[in-house]
């Protein structure tokens, strides 16, 4: 039988293995998704993993005034910016990162990749909240309670972020 | 409406998020202006080049991995276990390397007394707050310090006016592990005591804060569990957070605090700076 998404929140905050096991399933795609597009899929893997367990020990916190989904967003963005910095602060770590392997191939794929080449050089606030839309299809509503910031700076700051990456796709050769 | 009003406009436009007037208003302009028409059409184009990447698949071993690091924090992690070696209580290295930073004993100090004197609504008032320092502090160090200082006033002073004030030399001014710097020292007037506060910037760029203050109260880490730890004799409490540790120790009449700490090592070296044994 399927449990609805407050039992097994309610069997994480107890601790229980099978619950952790039902939402890293249910959720890990998303999570991990979010993470090649932000960090690399280099990297991915590991942020995925110490978001999970950020998710785990501290999921008692999660009081339900916000949804879950949010939540999970908050902490999957946290943890790819502080790794991102991370990685600022260790030069000798190359910030390139590796393609997105795409199942598209021809003009697409070209696309992707050049798409995911203009990301990695954004800014990662801007990435972020591009990806969170974009990818992520998120409303203005939801991109303000993930990132912590008024709608007002939501609107503002996708504006810098897609006029940002449409010059560095052009620099890349991206005609629209 | 003009191209300054309607350019800020254009992402909420494009994303369908403007008030139907206002839709209407930007959409008219965008009609009528040429560099607008192009500023939006980009947007447009932008979001055509988004491909859904659907095939993307977490690691099989992933979950394991998680786990495996779960069944260590059950073993490795025991709340309020009876003080022993600290050493054995942090073998998974990679965690413990996070973020390091030393956060304050005012803060726990203050949410103790408050905890213990106020309301059950003010009490979750002061737990949320407190949450946002620990959740802002690995983000950003000098966020969670403007997020003190708008709950409570400060001063920006230097180590000797601190300890004019405070009557007591403040901690951050015995000294810091080699490579750390002190960045700035604050006074902060708690409803407890006046606390000195310092943010510091360790070796590897990770920053630090130190909160010391004089009241002899328990110290309160909210609901998260904590463990006793014995470093030479020296009981602390810690708490993880975040892939962070904090720590939390008496030093003769007061408490000194560290937050966000990398691993024990790092706890060890800085007591043994900022809280040098006795003569």
């Amino acid at each position: 039988m399927t449990e609805s998404l407050a039992d097994i929140i309610s069997g994480c905050q107890s601790n229980e293995r099978s619950a952790q096991q039902q939402l890293y399933e249910l959720h890990s795609r998303r999570v991990y998704r979010l993470c090649v597009r932000l960090v690399g899929k280099q990297d991915a893997s590991d942020v995925t993993q110490q978001t999970f367990l950020k998710v785990f020990r501290t999921i008692h916190q999660f009081s339900g005034g916000s949804r879950f989904e949010t939540w999970l967003h908050r902490v999957t963005v946290n943890e790819c910016l502080q790794h991102t910095r991370s990685r600022i602060r260790r030069p000798e770590i190359a910030l390139n990162v590796d393609p997105v392997v795409s199942s598209q191939t021809g003009l697409a794929a070209e696309s992707a990749e050049l798409l995911q080449a203009a990301l990695d050089r954004l800014e990662p606030e801007l990435r972020t909240i591009f990806v969170l839309r974009e990818i992520e299809e998120l409303s203005y509503a939801e991109l303000a309670e993930t990132l912590d910031v008024s709608a007002g700076t939501v609107a503002s700051r996708l504006n810098r972020a897609r006029t940002h990456l449409k010059e560095l796709l052009t620099q890349l050769g991206w005609e629209a | 409406m003009n191209c300054s009003e309607a350019i800020n406009l254009l992402s909420a436009l494009h994303d369908g998020e403007l008030s139907s007037d206002l839709h209407q208003s930007v959409e008219q302009h965008v009609r009528q202006c040429e560099s607008c028409a192009a500023a939006h059409a980009d947007f447009v184009a932008l979001s055509s080049l988004v491909i859904e990447q659907s095939t993307l698949e977490p690691p099989a071993d992933l979950w394991g991995r998680i786990e495996s690091t779960l069944d260590s924090d059950s073993t490795a992690i025991a709340p309020v276990a009876p003080a022993k070696n600290w050493r054995d209580l942090f073998r998974d290295s990679k965690r413990s390397r996070a973020t390091v930073a030393v956060v304050l004993i005012a803060v726990f100090g203050f949410a103790f007394i408050v905890h213990e004197t106020m309301d059950h609504g003010h009490d979750e008032h002061l737990a949320v707050n407190f949450d946002q320092f620990l959740n802002e502090f690995p983000k950003s160090p000098e966020r969670a310090q403007k997020l003190l200082h708008a709950n409570y006033p400060s001063d920006l002073v230097d180590v000797d006016q601190a300890t004019l004030e405070v009557k007591y030399r403040p901690a951050v001014a015995n000294s810091l592990p080699e490579g750390y710097t002190l960045d700035s020292v604050h006074l902060v007037r708690m409803p407890c005591c006046l606390c000195v506060e310092a943010l510091c910037t360790a070796p590897d760029g990770t920053r630090v804060a130190v909160l010391e203050h004089a009241v002899d109260q328990p110290v309160w880490f909210g609901d998260r569990p904590t463990e006793e730890c014995d470093f030479n004799g020296r009981k602390a409490r810690l708490v993880h957070f975040d892939g962070q540790i904090a720590a939390t120790w008496m030093s003769d009449k007061r408490f000194l605090t560290v937050i966000g700490i990398r691993d024990t090592d790092e706890i060890t070296e800085l007591m043994k700076h900022l809280d040098p044994p006795q003569a």
